[in-house]
């Protein structure tokens, strides 16, 4: 497994007792797609935090290909994010004043890239992500469901091998939520990348396999879970599994 | 000249707005921009007329919805004016290619926001570097102007954090510094002070303050803060789409 998250548990900033996540477990592989959902305030973000090891867990292992994430140094984990493990986060603003293009090309820019390549992996990586005629736009000028792909272009400039995302589908449409899975799917399959990606609820997540539920900081058995007062109802191509399962 | 009585400020003409002594780096010419929906015509900016000198520290107030910000993307080139002229060092803005108007936009400005628009995964100096890194400027060069930058803001041991290791203050030094870095002849910010306490606020005008003295640019601060004016050479205000100079 690519990434293995072992009993993680983590508290709330405010409280000595009360669980962001507890003794969480979850593995992704390479050509995987994991889904994770829950309702707001859940543990979702925190959870893709210290998957990219950019919180520490109070206790528990976080392992990425075969080396402890949690015991790297700061630089260590800080270079694995430049060239290994790309992050989407969903509720981040746009980045204002920014071309599309300049927005995607940025990390590699900063990584001390060549600039021509840069432009190049970038307009590719926007093909990929069928965001390419919305190249020369400025990020605020384009849709969400354009800027949700266009955020997945830059993650894939660095041709990563792991994919976390954080509920880059909430706030669009069906139609469009669909088009991320698709996206994250070919991915996966195609360059054998592992995607942890998260939503507010499962039908977000079509394609995923397996979908889990986080409640409470908890992955728990979703069956008869009911929100909003309808039974959840799971992708058909989703298998739902308990974090150990 | 034509004046009109308008409570605590005057309407005034180019004329008066106009310092004929010194070089005027911008100026606006009876610019509207209008929106439209299918209910109703909002004119959001009404026959302006506009000038900011080199090195002058321009504060324009005026409360939500009267129409600073849209100023401020008229200037920037990010809006096209629906009447009127936006000329930069003798150049109208309309005239500008699309490449030219992203030049503009990358050499001769530099923009500080309330939110401080900061990248969350690069450090304090990566984030200075963006602006060159985009124009072409070697990676060697850039961190170097970068650290320079960020020391005349005085965040020189703040180089390799990260915008959630800053507090409110700093990170808006950092987007001062990134407008800084690319040594840009007008600096426009957006309530730059909206997001931070009276003190961090004081301070973060200060720094603005001393832009035109230090680094010859000239400033356009638009805010609500009525504070800015202790700083300002001169002090405009929106109202209803409409400009005036505070007497």
């Amino acid at each position: 497994m690519l990434l293995s998250l072992q009993a993680i548990s983590k508290r709330r900033d405010d409280s000595a007792t009360r669980m962001t996540l507890d003794d969480v477990t979850l593995q992704v592989g390479r050509g995987q797609v994991v889904g994770v959902f829950g309702r707001s305030g859940s543990g979702k973000t925190t959870l893709l935090q210290i998957a990219a090891g950019l919180a520490a867990p109070d206790s528990g292992a976080v392992s990425y290909d075969g080396q402890r994430l949690d015991r790297l140094s700061s630089t260590e984990r800080l270079r694995l994010r430049r060239r290994e493990i790309a992050c989407v986060w969903g509720s981040r603003p746009p980045q204002r004043g920014l071309s599309v293009l300049d927005h995607v090309q940025l990390a590699l820019l900063v990584d001390h890239r060549d600039r021509r390549d840069a432009s190049r992996r970038a307009r590719e990586a926007l093909l990929a992500c069928e965001a390419e005629h919305c190249e020369r736009a400025r990020l605020e000028e384009i849709s969400d469901g354009e800027r949700q792909r266009v955020e997945i272009a830059r993650a894939l400039t660095i041709e990563p091998k792991l994919l976390l995302a954080d509920s880059p589908a909430s706030n669009l449409s069906i139609v469009e939520q669909e088009t991320i899975m698709r996206l994250l799917a070919t991915l996966a399959r195609d360059a054998k990348v592992a995607v942890l990606i998260t939503a507010g609820d499962a039908q977000a997540l079509i394609g995923a396999d397996p979908v889990l539920y986080l409640s409470g900081g908890r992955i728990v058995d979703p069956h008869g879970t009911r929100q909003g007062g309808t039974l959840h109802r799971f992708p058909g191509r989703a298998r739902l599994a308990a974090a150990d399962g | 000249m034509v004046e009109r009585d308008d409570g605590d400020a005057r309407t005034v003409t180019a004329t008066t707005l106009e310092r004929p002594q010194a070089r005027a780096l911008l100026e606006l010419d009876s610019v509207s921009k209008r929106y439209e929906s299918v209910s109703e015509t909002i004119h959001a900016v009404e026959d302006v007329d506009m000038s900011v000198r080199e090195r002058e520290l321009v504060a324009l107030l005026g409360p939500s919805g009267s129409g600073k910000t849209t100023l401020l993307l008229l200037i920037a080139g990010l809006l096209r004016a629906d009447g009127g002229s936006v000329r930069f060092e003798g150049r109208d803005l309309a005239s500008f290619t699309k490449s030219e108007a992203l030049a503009y936009r990358r050499t001769k400005l530099g923009f500080v926001f309330q939110d401080f628009n900061l990248s969350a995964g690069l450090s304090a100096q990566e984030n200075v570097c963006v602006p060159l890194l985009l124009r072409g400027v070697p990676h060697g060069e850039a961190h170097g102007r970068a650290r320079a930058s960020l020391a005349q803001v005085g965040l020189e041991r703040r180089l390799t954090h990260t915008p959630d290791r800053l507090s409110g203050g700093e990170k808006q030094r950092v987007a001062i510094a990134r407008a800084l870095v690319g040594e840009p002849k007008l600096i426009l910010a957006d309530e730059a002070t909206g997001s931070l306490d009276t003190e961090t606020g004081d301070a973060v005008l200060e720094l603005l303050a001393a832009l035109p003295r230090e680094h010859g640019a000239a400033v356009v601060l638009v805010t609500h803060d009525i504070r800015a004016t202790r700083h300002a050479d001169r002090v405009l205000q929106m109202r209803d789409g409409r400009l005036s100079e505070l007497q």
